[in-house]
């Protein structure tokens, strides 16, 4: 009678109870989105877009698009802004000291001038080398700065806004005619306390793209992008909306958001130290606004609005979600303080320990528990009734999520019309969990790594460019 | 009699102008966006519409983009916009760009008329 | 609890996730069966809109000629297709044209089926059949959104005024001005915008609705700005020289600017020295749409001297849109303030760009 062999069962018990509490939780997520995108779509059938768009009241905004090495691209992402349906906006690309022909390419494409702009005292950043105008395009503003990085570019450019608020885009997204009108139509219905407001980001891998707009949704033929296509619909769809709902969300992704410019520069805006800044600006908001006992809502929006080309390749796929799990341990870390606070309301209870028991350490915990069992059964030890319930769990309830995700998407948006399309999607779905959901596993387990090791920097990344989620 | 190329890309608008405007025995060929219409207009054979009606809010190249480079192809073709918006400032870009008139949508299509007729007498 | 009831636990929560996958599966093909039937629905619209087409056209052409009959639902499901060709037609048209489409919505039955909707118990149905009505742009519907404008919850009310501003009828008014105040905050603005629609129709109704309510005078102000409205002038000159209220008085000032008229040039370089930063700023920024060189040096002044940079952002641009106030810039390019002097080379740049 080893102790090992009693230890063992304990911990495997343990872990058994983390992975109920983790589905259990996103189970309820999807129930929230889902009884979120029933109340969006029939409060859509009464909304119009056009008199949105006609209202005085309709605040301008600026849209922001930090660019570092861009120039095979950055032409078409810029017109496809520039055609957006919206009344009264201006974009503003900061060019991050890029290497090659960014700015250029920006010159003889919009015809650019350089131009002053002055600028009220803001957010602390880079130097700023240039600015310019178009003399074609008058409500372009390009800046032309040393390299900083994205959070740094982003300051630069709410710097040089003169409207509300901004818009944060990448620099290779790409966005529906409708996006800035529908993620602004929660801001425009309560400009007094929505602050912020995130969009749904897309897989635009295997789309058939032109002038910077989906002209219709495709998989992608490739496998790694394809699983992420599912992944994608149960973060955004499962996860986000469900977060919103109760108004506990703590990340709206850096490829498309509006922020109120007020609170933003208030916050100090974006900060440089951490590759977490999407997630980090959000909670710092969460904290001053709490902390200043203001009535505010941070708001996601389920229409379809944002379209992103995600890895297809494990090289730059295993870089990215590294650096994902160590921004948001990075902004878990300093934000710490929101933890089990009565002040952050559902954010204390409900949103930071998922995101730190869950998201942040999940990986760890969940890795454990894979070791555990392997363990268990080398040493013979493996209860029969827990090994097929951790298989269940392990399996069953990875499927059953993806698949109440994909029901999500089929309900509310279908936009993947065709048969197999769907079908490929529900046999991804299925078999995430034999394969690539240890895959991010691992991956995640490196990020905690790489966390706990003090790395810094972006990593290896094919377009050069600030793409992310 | 006149041949009437308009640069459109949404179905019911160009339904509605082709409509309204062949009633009036007028010729009218669509062309769903910029690139398009320029490559119609440049040929071969190069094309010599007696009147343009563009939209000015297409993905890719916008109607003014698209008067500039008629323009700078040489045509004093009579430029009509289509502009959804009802800002002043929309209409001053639009003269700008060297377009001749505009009409914002929604458009009463007796005004259209009236317009063209107006702009095909002037020639 | 002991680690002998854990298997127990375990074996239902097995049991319980092979049930879900069950009813999952089960969903999916339900999914299937929902796919299907949207694909053949689908293809039955496009026949039933083939259908109605060539009446649609004759419609567009203005032709007479029975389209009522030819537009008349006949079968299930005919109602809304017909319907929303309808409203295709409204947000491309207007005038005479649109005014014969919205009697034929009336005459073959669109508006009275919602009509009836308007007293479903559901809320959602109720707003639908309201949104549809606007849409429709139906006179007969005027009456019951106007009660509706004033027994329903704030959210629906929002509905009923943006329907009622589509639908532009002036009897409408006197409904559509009590719910600016009845709404808090920014639900009254699908309001405001409402009665801006209606233009100078509205404007005297606003100016008596300026003098009687206490509260209201800022959002009153707004619309008549948006309305464009010249004999609005001197009651929004008057208040903003004499109203207590800071919002007013700005308010009042970013209406002067979008009427955009030179008599209005006197009040506003008073307000160039309003105490409350909001009025200066609102004030600048009108006085560069009036273009009266008299302006200039107080523009000047506040482009030196104010404490707000919006003031001087909005008097910057002023001046850059007259020549005297361009030679008046031209001296602070090289100002030892860099604000100052960033300032007068952006403006200085963009006048020179071309308006």
């Amino acid at each position: 009678m080893i102790p090992l062999g009693s230890f063992l069962h304990w911990i495997n018990s343990l872990l058994l109870w983390y992975f109920l509490a983790v589905n259990a939780c996103y189970l309820l997520l999807i129930l929230l989105s889902a009884i979120e995108l029933r109340a969006y779509l029939k409060r859509l059938r009464y909304g119009s877009y056009d008199l949105l768009f006609r209202d005085p009241r309709t605040p301008s905004l600026s849209v922001l698009m930090p660019a570092h090495n861009e120039a095979r691209t950055i032409a078409t992402s810029v017109r496809g802004v520039l055609n957006l349906n919206y009344p009264n906006f201006e974009v503003i690309v900061v060019n991050d000291g890029s290497s090659d022909e960014t700015l250029e390419v920006l010159k003889s494409e919009f015809r650019l001038v350089e131009a002053p702009r002055s600028m009220e005292a803001g957010i602390p950043a880079s130097r700023i080398r240039a600015s310019y105008r178009s003399l074609t395009v008058p409500n372009l503003l390009v800046i032309d700065k040393e390299n900083g990085g994205k959070a740094d570019a982003l300051n630069a450019g709410i710097n040089a806004s003169r409207t509300p608020y901004f818009c944060a885009v990448d620099a290779d997204v790409i966005l529906e005619e409708d996006a800035l009108l529908r993620v602004m139509r929660p801001v425009l219905e309560d400009p007094e306390s929505v602050v912020a407001v995130g969009g749904i980001v897309r897989v635009a891998n295997g789309c058939e793209v032109a002038h910077a707009r989906v002209l219709t949704p495709r998989l992608p033929a490739r496998l790694l992008p394809l699983f992420q296509v599912v992944e994608y619909l149960r973060a955004f769809l499962g996860g986000r909306t469900g977060f919103s709902r109760i108004n506990g969300l703590l990340i709206i992704s850096g490829a498309f958001g509006v922020f109120s410019k007020k609170w933003a520069a208030a916050v100090g805006g974006y900060r440089t130290d951490t590759v977490g800044e999407d997630m980090e600006l959000v909670c710092a908001m969460h904290e001053l606004l709490r902390e200043m006992r203001v009535d505010y809502r941070i708001v996601f929006i389920a229409d379809p609005v944002c379209w992103t080309e995600v890895p297809a390749s494990l090289r730059v796929l295993s870089s990215q979600r590294r650096r994902w799990q160590r921004g948001l341990l990075e902004t878990l870390w300093r934000h710490r303080g929101m933890l089990l606070k009565p002040r952050y309301g559902i954010l204390a209870f409900f949103s930071y320990p998922f995101f730190l028991l869950f998201e942040g350490l999940g990986p760890l915990i969940e890795g454990l528990g894979y070791a555990s069992v392997v363990l268990s059964w080398a040493l013979g030890r493996l209860d029969a009734a827990y090994g097929m319930a951790f298989l269940t769990l392990a399996l069953l309830m990875g499927m059953l999520l993806n698949l109440c995700s994909l029901l999500l998407e089929e309900y509310a948006f279908r936009r993947y019309p065709r048969w197999l399309d769907i079908a490929r999607l529900v046999a991804c779905g299925v078999i995430e969990n034999v394969g690539y959901h240890q895959l991010t596993l691992w991956l995640r387990c490196l990020g905690v790594w790489d966390f706990l090791c003090k790395r810094k920097g972006w990593g290896f990344m094919v377009r050069k460019g600030f793409g992310r989620l | 009699m006149a041949l009437i190329l308009a640069i459109e890309d949404e179905e019911n608008i160009a339904r509605l102008l082709r409509l309204r405007l062949e009633r009036k025995g007028h010729q009218v060929v669509v062309k769903e966006n910029g690139p398009e219409a320029l490559a119609f207009l440049q040929g071969p054979p190069p094309q010599a519409p007696d009147l343009i009606i563009c939209d000015v809010m297409m993905p890719g190249m916008d109607g003014y983009e698209v008067c500039r480079r008629v323009r700078a192809l040489g045509l004093k073709t009579p430029f009509l916009f289509l502009t959804a918006k009802g800002q002043s400032e929309d209409k001053v870009r639009g003269m700008q760009s060297g377009a001749d008139d505009y009409l914002t949508k929604p458009f009463d299509p007796h005004e259209l008329e009236a317009k063209v007729e107006a702009h095909l007498r002037r020639r | 609890m002991g680690l002998a009831g854990l298997p127990l636990i375990l074996k239902w929560a097995v049991l319980g996730v092979w049930a879900l996958s069950l009813l999952v599966g089960g969903l999916l093909g339900l999914l299937a069966l929902t796919r299907l039937w949207r694909a053949v629905s689908h293809a039955y619209l496009l026949r039933r809109r083939a259908f109605f087409f060539p009446a649609i056209e004759a419609l567009v052409m203005e032709e007479d000629g029975g389209l009522a009959e030819r537009l008349r639902p006949g079968r299930w499901g005919d109602a809304a297709i017909v319907e929303e060709m309808l409203v295709e037609l409204f947000a491309m048209v207007e005038g005479p044209l649109r005014e014969r489409v919205s009697r034929l919505g009336e005459e073959i039955g669109l508006v009275h089926r919602h009509l009836k909707r308007l007293v479903s118990p559901r809320s959602h149905a109720r707003a639908e059949a309201m949104e549809r009505l606007g849409l429709l742009r139906s006179r007969r519907a005027v009456p019951s959104l106007l009660a509706a404008l004033e027994s329903e919850a704030p959210g629906l009310r929002v509905v009923a005024a943006r329907a009622l501003g589509r639908i532009q009828d002036p009897t409408a008014l006197p409904g559509l001005l009590k719910a600016l105040s009845g709404l808090p905050g920014s639900l009254g603005n699908p309001v405001a915008q409402a009665l801006g629609s209606f233009g100078e129709k509205a404007v005297p109704s606003l100016l008596a609705e300026m003098e009687s309510r206490e509260t209201l005078r800022a959002r009153v102000a707004m619309i008549l700005g948006e309305v464009r409205s010249l004999s609005a002038l001197p009651a929004l000159a008057a208040l903003l020289a004499q109203d207590r209220d800071p919002q007013v008085r700005a308010a009042c000032a970013a209406a002067l600017r979008q009427i955009a008229h030179p008599d209005a040039v006197p009040p506003l370089l008073e307000g160039l020295r309003d105490p409350f930063r909001e009025v200066r700023a609102q004030s600048a920024w009108a006085l560069g749409r009036m273009d009266d060189p008299s302006a200039c040096p107080r523009l000047e002044e506040a482009l030196l001297k104010d404490s707000y940079w919006w003031v001087r952002v909005r008097a910057a641009e002023a001046l850059a849109r007259l020549a005297e106030g361009r030679a008046l810039l031209e001296r602070h390019k090289e100002a030892p303030d860099p604000i100052l002097r960033s300032l007068a080379r952006e403006m200085l740049f963009l006048a020179g760009r071309g308006p």
